[in-house]
């Protein structure tokens, strides 16, 4: 989490963050309802959108934990259990929200050659074991 | 570096105000966290997806028009990517050296903390996507996307009855 200390406008700031994170939120709600809506079996990319929505609905829950967060700046936080919760939450969701984007890149290349063999289960299966590992790669680097 | 406070997003600050650091190790520690995500993701989206407009430009444009496909609305994935992180990492490496003006800190927060908008709005604009899903039985069967199976179906066209049967033999055999 990124502090600032004195900042001018600072209540416009956190208005503006509150902001983006609820239109966040309910963005990747939607997301991942309309995902979970769609009868089986579900097209690969309607998986891979389904996991962005998941991604991006941890991180928003992790900026909404932030907003409301009462502390002084520059003292250290003394409420471990809810910052490493919170630290987990961001670290994990930014970066599996790009792994997943960049996932619908590759599966999207594939689509454009469907000649091509492309076994999609396994795509899917590899795409989320390979997140899992970058993500627990960066908790233990925390 | 120091560890023993907890994870490090529980106490580490970019500011030059609120930490004494090195700036190299401030640097490094944005790169690794926010930076490298970013980049890795945006070289690999850039590739595939020019790959993809590459291969969608070897079909004619005929086809592309009657099956309503834009080749170059992939570019929007990228597009979004970059919009949303790139300001986020930039405004870090900034604040590392110096104070950030008030308009960079206000994209720093709107633009990466409303990435689930941004992605339902542009994900969400595929609704042939959800149309494939809810109302295409036969292809959602066969997991082929809208897209590919007009591809599919343009390729099989062109060949003749024997490749015919080997191109759906292959097609349909993920």
């Amino acid at each position: 989490m990124l502090r600032f200390a004195e900042i001018p406008g600072e209540n416009f700031l956190w208005w503006l963050d509150l902001l983006a994170t609820t239109l966040s939120f309910f963005g990747s709600l939607w997301m991942i309802i309309h995902c979970m809506r769609a009868p089986s079996p579900k097209s690969l990319t309607l998986k891979l959108i389904a996991a962005i929505g998941w991604a991006d609905f941890l991180y928003s829950v992790s900026n909404l934990l932030s907003n409301f967060e009462i502390e002084d700046t520059l003292e250290v936080v003394e409420s471990f259990d809810l910052c490493e919760l919170e630290a987990i939450l961001r670290q994990v969701s930014y970066v599996l929200s790009i792994f997943f984007s960049t996932c619908v890149a590759i599966a999207s290349y594939f689509s454009a050659c469907p000649r091509r063999k492309f076994n999609k289960t396994l795509f899917f299966s590899v795409s989320i074991l390979i997140g899992l590992v970058i993500a627990f790669a960066y908790i233990k680097i925390m | 570096m120091v560890i023993s406070q907890g994870p490090l997003y529980c106490w580490f600050s970019y500011s030059p105000l609120e930490m004494d650091m090195p700036a190299e190790d401030k640097l490094l520690i944005s790169m690794v966290f926010h930076g490298l995500p970013v980049i890795v993701g945006l070289i690999i989206s850039l590739i595939a997806y020019s790959l993809a407009i590459k291969k969608l430009q070897e079909i004619s444009q005929e086809f592309l028009d009657e099956s309503k496909i834009t080749i170059y609305r992939v570019l929007w994935y990228p597009g979004v990517l970059f919009l949303t992180f790139v300001p986020n990492v930039t405004m870090i490496i900034y604040v590392i050296y110096s104070e950030p003006p008030i308009w960079m800190t206000a994209l720093h927060l709107y633009l990466p903390h409303s990435i689930g908008f941004s992605n339902a709005l542009l994900y969400g604009i595929q609704t042939k996507l959800y149309r494939t899903n809810y109302e295409d039985k036969e292809n959602t069967s066969t997991e082929i996307d809208d897209d590919q199976s007009r591809l599919l179906e343009y390729q099989l066209s062109l060949r003749d009855r024997d490749s015919l049967n080997e191109s759906l033999k292959e097609a349909f055999s993920c």
